[in-house]
């Protein structure tokens, strides 16, 4: 097919239309600018116009290929335009994201996070490896009577052993309670074996200093069952041991004496400062010492009504303050009871 | 207790060093807590021989002594003020360290001194400071003090109240060969009676035989009382008691040694029986009278009563059976003729007076644990031999013993099984006999199921089977026992059975994340505290009987005391928004009917969960770009009202009935509507406050009651799980908001308005969901005592859209009503 004259006029001009129109979008700075001069181009009354109404008389046979010329530029200058349009969009987005930013460093409208105390969060992990191991959390009455604290323990009235545990009394059968153990008492009384609780909890002895506290707070386990051992209470420790202070803490027991157990144990883990090397901690020992644990005393297990010829049963108690000062360097246990918020939010 | 190891060895044949013998005694329960070297401060004391004494030229106080060391002489100069030629003394030579202080080569006033001429004091043998420490006379010269019995290293045993057979020497020093598997040496007790006969001189008589079992006594006459020999003073001192003479030294050292108490009076002073010859004196073993008196040892008088027991001769009480003797009867230097005393008392009666009167000795400490009737004739033959060496004593013939009921021999059985199945690791029955027996026990038979043995007379805590499992695990030692975690079987029901308590894990984090720090507070408090926020219908409160101090005098019927305790803490420390709460227990003395209950629950106060909040100061003090403000009441509210939305409970705020502690006209009570159940039906409880402090329970202490803003309520019913929510479909048709603008009068309640238009709503059967307050403004140009409040109200069709000609005609009809009912005036909106 050979170019008619007014395709190729129409090509030529066209070209140069283009040309122009690229020439002049690049200088464009507005969006209306650039619709206005998409119109000078593209309008009816435009410059496209104008190169179509000079192609005059148009033999019929010319006006296929005259149109698809036609069409082609005008597909390149609305791609011009709206390229032009594009970028301008994208620049005046830039433009005002620049100047709508924020200063990123200021503080947050407002600081909005309280705090467990932090015996509250030791209780917590406490009993929460003691859970995992199928213990359930059993409560009891903070002021108890006698029996429970303390004659269904083992502790019989004007015996020596009362003095381990200097006790506050409100009467003299009613007293504060000295141990968490006064649970596992009602615990048995109510319920037949088998028994596996944690018992936490607030107790109360008559002594002050930098490592006493006239109140402070127990987690107390008990597990009675037809099997249990000491080589049980053993694993238990350990396992608790692992889990509350880190993989390959050892767990080491000494003969000691509770009333309410026997063999009763004094149990010392690895000191979680120094490994087991010796530190000022651990008084060079490499250990500390924070349970007592043993076998439940048969005259315990009588006294509930439990056959001490069928079951047998392991107890272990800690103290969650010394837990919590090991684990987070604190050394006055006064520091807990103030309740000052300086020292609380120290552990969100 | 403290121990010496000299005397350790001394009693067994264990020769190890301290550090080894610490850790296996700790190993067996008995915790050595101390090691004290006295020894090396010693290595550089010598003994030395005075030869000559010369005045100091210089100086009137001094003087210059010339000693032998053994291999010459050496000059020194000395302050003290007899020095004897011939005495044996201690020489701290150059680079020793004497009472902290290094000894030199020093001038003193122009004279050379090559060390220091010591004191008992100055090497801490006594407390003695007169004069220099007399060595004896056949220590060779140039020895080394290091190198004689007075170098002792001291361990600190913490003896558990079961071991009183630990409380001796003899006693450390048989668990000691138990653990090295070598022998005790017992002392050797030769008595020449050469004093006359017993009971020409004494008479003892025990009235009350159940809280005296047994009753010893031995008459050493012609003692001639005197400071003990240096090495008996110094032992003695070393180990924590004082040197008195040689007869209160030898009860002292007899106690040390064989762990039983014993007390020497002077028989002089003793009153005899109406009858008997002069001579005889009388000793009698009763309770005291009523009204009866005594002066102790101590010098102080004691009013004694009918359940204390005591030691008497005719006239009056001598001593205080098993505590301390009497200053009547106490040896003094003029004693001649001494009656020794060793005795059983039961360990309660002596526990009862000893606690009773507030006077714990090393004897009581002793009689209170148990100690061995069986072995208190030789505690007094051991005695009595000491006063004859020490005191030049003569020893009468024979003793009066009175011992009517023999205490009968335990013997227990050990099956070793059942010790396998309680330790977890198996012990083969001939070391369980080893062990046993290396600690005295004897074997009385074998079965092929278990071993019966009898118990030492001392070892008064052995008396069941599991006394010897025990016994056993300490020998055998904690450590050989495996780990192992228990066998899941058997336990499904403890693992399926409820939690007993709560922990309430989900309050407290829910209150932490609404900016709030967890406070834990004593539960005693002062007792004005305590008054100041006591709830309505609590009388009174559980007070202490023997309370630290009185700031921790009665336990808390509140937790609020606590909180505002720690708001003026915090306060005082520059933290000025305070935001705390506390969850614990309050205690209120048991009202009604106790009938009900158990005799032992009866006699226990109420006990009750509560939650705690306070608030107070700034209300965002570190937030910008909003105004400034002080909390308000609907800082709490915010938070009451999370924890009531996390509970799914429907708690109504009421203003009215409120306890004193609180505003009367800016706090509301917590009224929790409980839905029907199956068994009760639909009811309201009050479960707590919350609001303003009343201004006059914060006088005084310097916290503006105006920003100060608590809550104080019952967290049983946040005990439990929250109810598990049903689901509701979403709605299918837009709902339509209408505001409303009103001017109030200031006392009309916004929920009243609230309530009111859904009750309308209801009864007219309108589409209203619910009604929100969502702004309110009092000031100009609203009139004084008006505000105005501006609701919107929520419409929707459950089953179609509604037309805002149908909004419109509900919500006309609902202003309309509140319009009238609450005189209010419409604002433009
Ligand atoms: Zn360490």
């Amino acid at each position: 097919m050979s170019d008619a004259p007014n395709v190729q006029a129409l090509q030529s001009r066209g070209e140069a239309l283009v040309h122009e129109a690229e020439r002049e979008a690049k200088r464009l700075q507005t969006s209306e600018a650039a619709h206005a001069c998409k119109a000078k181009y593209l309008g009816k009354k435009g410059l496209l116009a104008d190169v179509m109404k000079q192609l005059s008389a148009l033999p019929p046979e010319e006006r296929k290929s005259v149109g698809k010329v036609a069409n082609t530029i005008k597909e390149q200058l609305e791609g011009i335009f709206d390229a032009a349009l594009k970028r301008l969009e994208q620049e005046a987005l830039d433009k005002s994201l620049e100047t709508s930013g924020v200063d990123v460093t200021r503080p947050a409208r407002e600081r909005w996070l309280g705090t467990l105390h932090p015996l509250t969060r030791t209780t917590f992990r406490i009993i929460e490896v003691f859970q995992s191991l199928g213990f359930v959390i059993a409560d009891g009455p903070e002021i108890e009577h006698d029996f429970y604290n303390f004659e269904a323990l083992n502790f019989p009235k004007d015996h020596p052993a009362r003095d381990m545990q200097d006790t506050f009394f409100a009467s003299p059968d009613v007293l504060l309670r000295t141990h968490t153990s006064p649970v596992q008492i009602r615990t048995m009384l109510d319920r037949k074996p088998p028994v596996r609780i944690i018992c936490p909890g607030k107790v109360y002895r008559c002594d002050a200093d930098i490592t006493h506290s006239p109140m402070f707070h127990q987690v107390e386990g008990l597990w009675v069952d037809q099997r249990v051992s000491m080589a049980d209470l053993k694993g238990v420790l350990r396992a608790f041991a692992e889990r509350l202070f880190g993989r390959h803490t050892k767990v080491r027991l000494r003969p000691s004496y509770f009333p309410f157990v026997e063999p009763g144990a004094e149990v010392d883990v690895t000191c979680v400062l120094c490994g087991g090397k010796g530190c000022r901690v651990c008084k060079q020992t490499g250990w500390l010492e924070i349970l007592g644990a043993g076998m439940v005393h048969p005259n315990v297990l009588t006294a509930v009504g439990y056959n001490p010829e069928e079951v047998r049963g392991f107890a272990f108690g800690m103290g969650v303050e010394r837990i919590a000062m090991l684990l987070h360097g604190v050394d006055d246990i006064r520091l807990f009871f103030d309740n000052d918020i300086r020292f609380l939010r120290q552990f969100q | 207790m403290k121990f010496s190891l000299n005397w350790l060895k001394e009693l067994s044949e264990v020769d190890a060093p301290a550090e080894e013998v610490a850790e296996r005694l700790t190993f067996l329960g008995l915790e050595v807590e101390g090691v004290h070297d006295l020894r090396s401060p010693l290595q550089k004391v010598i003994v030395v021989e005075v030869a000559e004494v010369q005045k100091h030229p210089n100086a009137d106080k001094l003087k210059i002594v010339k000693v032998l060391d053994g291999e010459g002489t050496r000059a020194i100069v000395c302050g003290a003020p007899d020095v004897r030629v011939g005495a044996r003394v201690p020489l701290a030579e150059p680079g020793a360290v004497v009472g902290g202080k290094k000894i030199g080569v020093s001038e003193i006033r122009g004279v050379s001194s090559a060390g220091m001429l010591c004191s008992e004091r100055e090497l801490g043998f006594t407390d003695e400071a007169k004069g220099l420490a007399d060595l004896p006379g056949d220590w060779a010269l140039g020895k080394r003090l290091s190198d004689t019995p007075l170098a002792d290293t001291i361990l600190e045993i913490s003896i558990t109240p079961n071991r009183p057979d630990a409380m001796s020497h003899l006693g450390m020093a048989r668990e000691l060969a138990a653990a090295f598997q070598a022998r005790v040496r017992k002392p050797r007790v030769v008595l020449r009676e050469d004093g006359g006969e017993v009971s020409e001189r004494a008479a003892v008589e025990i009235v009350d035989q159940t809280a005296c079992r047994r009753y010893l006594a031995r008459v050493v006459a012609g003692v001639k009382v005197e400071p003990s020999p240096l090495h008996v003073r110094a032992r003695l001192f070393m180990l924590g008691t004082r040197p008195i003479n040689n007869v209160v030294d030898a009860t002292n050292w007899v106690m040390l040694e064989l762990g039983h108490p014993l007390h020497a009076f002077d028989l002089g002073r003793l009153g005899s029986a109406s009858g008997a010859g002069a001579k005889q004196k009388k000793v009698l073993v009763r309770r005291a009278n009523a009204g009866e008196t005594m002066k102790t040892l101590d010098g102080v008088e004691r009013a004694l009563s009918e359940d204390d027991l005591v030691i008497a001769d005719p006239q009056r009480a001598i001593a205080l059976a098993g505590i301390m003797g009497g200053e009547e009867s106490e040896i003094v230097a003029a004693s001649g003729d001494v009656l020794v005393e060793s005795a059983y008392f039961e360990p309660q009666v002596v526990y009862r007076t000893s606690k009773r009167l507030g006077l714990t000795t090393e004897a009581s400490s002793r009689f209170w644990r148990g100690t061995d009737m069986d072995g208190l004739a030789f505690a007094n033959d051991r005695t009595c031999q000491l006063l004859s060496e020490w005191a030049d004593g003569k020893v009468c013939r024979g003793t009066v013993d009175v011992y009517p009921r023999r205490r009968t021999p335990v013997e227990v059985q050990l099956r070793p099984k059942r010790l396998a199945e309680y330790l977890g690791v198996q012990v083969s029955a001939e070391d369980i006999a080893k062990y046993l027996t290396s600690l005295e026990l004897t074997v009385k038979g074998r079965t092929d199921q278990a071993i019966t043995f009898g118990i030492p007379s001392f070892r008064v805590d052995l008396n069941a089977e599991v006394d010897l499992v025990e016994e056993v695990a300490r020998l055998e030692g904690y450590g050989k026992i495996p780990e192992r975690l228990p066998e899941a079987g058997g336990s499904y029901d403890a693992i399926v059975q409820q939690d007993q308590g709560s922990d309430y894990s989900r309050l407290r984090e829910l209150l932490a994340s609404q900016g709030l720090s967890e406070a834990i507070n004593y539960s005693f408090v002062a007792a004005a505290e305590e008054a100041a926020f006591r709830p309505d219908g609590v009388d009174s409160a559980v007070a202490l009987q023997n309370p630290m101090s009185e700031d921790q005098s009665v336990m808390r019927t509140s937790l609020m005391a606590g909180l505002v305790k720690n708001a003026r803490h915090n306060l005082a420390r520059q933290v000025l928004d305070v935001r705390l709460f506390e969850i614990g227990r309050v205690f209120h003395p048991r009202r009604g009917d106790l009938s009900a209950l158990p005799v032992r629950d009866a006699a226990l106060p109420e006990e009750h969960d509560r939650l705690a909040i306070l608030l107070h100061g700034p209300a965002s003090p570190f937030g910008w770009g909003m105004p400034k403000r002080e909390v308000d009441f609907f800082d709490v509210k915010r938070i009451t009202e999370a924890i009531f939305e996390a509970w799914h409970l429907q708690v109504e705020y009421v203003p009215n009935e409120l306890p004193a502690y609180f505003h009367p006209k800016a706090a509301a009570r917590l009224v929790l509507h409980r839905p029907a159940t199956a068994h009760v039906g639909a009811r309201d409880e009050t479960i707590g406050y919350v609001g303003q402090l009343h201004p006059k329970v914060l006088a005084g202490l310097g916290i503006d009651a105006s920003a100060t803003f608590v809550a104080d309520l019952d967290v049983l019913p946040l005990s439990a799980e929250a109810a598990v929510a049903r689901y509701q479909p979403l709605p299918r048709f837009p709902g339509i908001r209408r505001d409303l603008a009103v001017i109030a009068r200031a006392d009309v309640h916004a929920g009243d308005i609230v309530s009111e238009a859904l009750a309308e709503a209801k009864q007219k059967g309108l589409t209203l969901e619910h009604v929100h307050m969502f702004d309110v403004y009092q000031g100009k140009p609203i009139a004084d005592g008006h505000l105005s409040l501006a609701l919107a109200f929520f419409f929707r069709h459950p089953e179609r859209t509604l037309t805002d000609e149908e909004v419109k005609a509900e919500f006309d009809t609902l202003v309309l009503g509140l319009k009238q009912k609450f005189k209010l005036e419409l604002r433009e909106a």
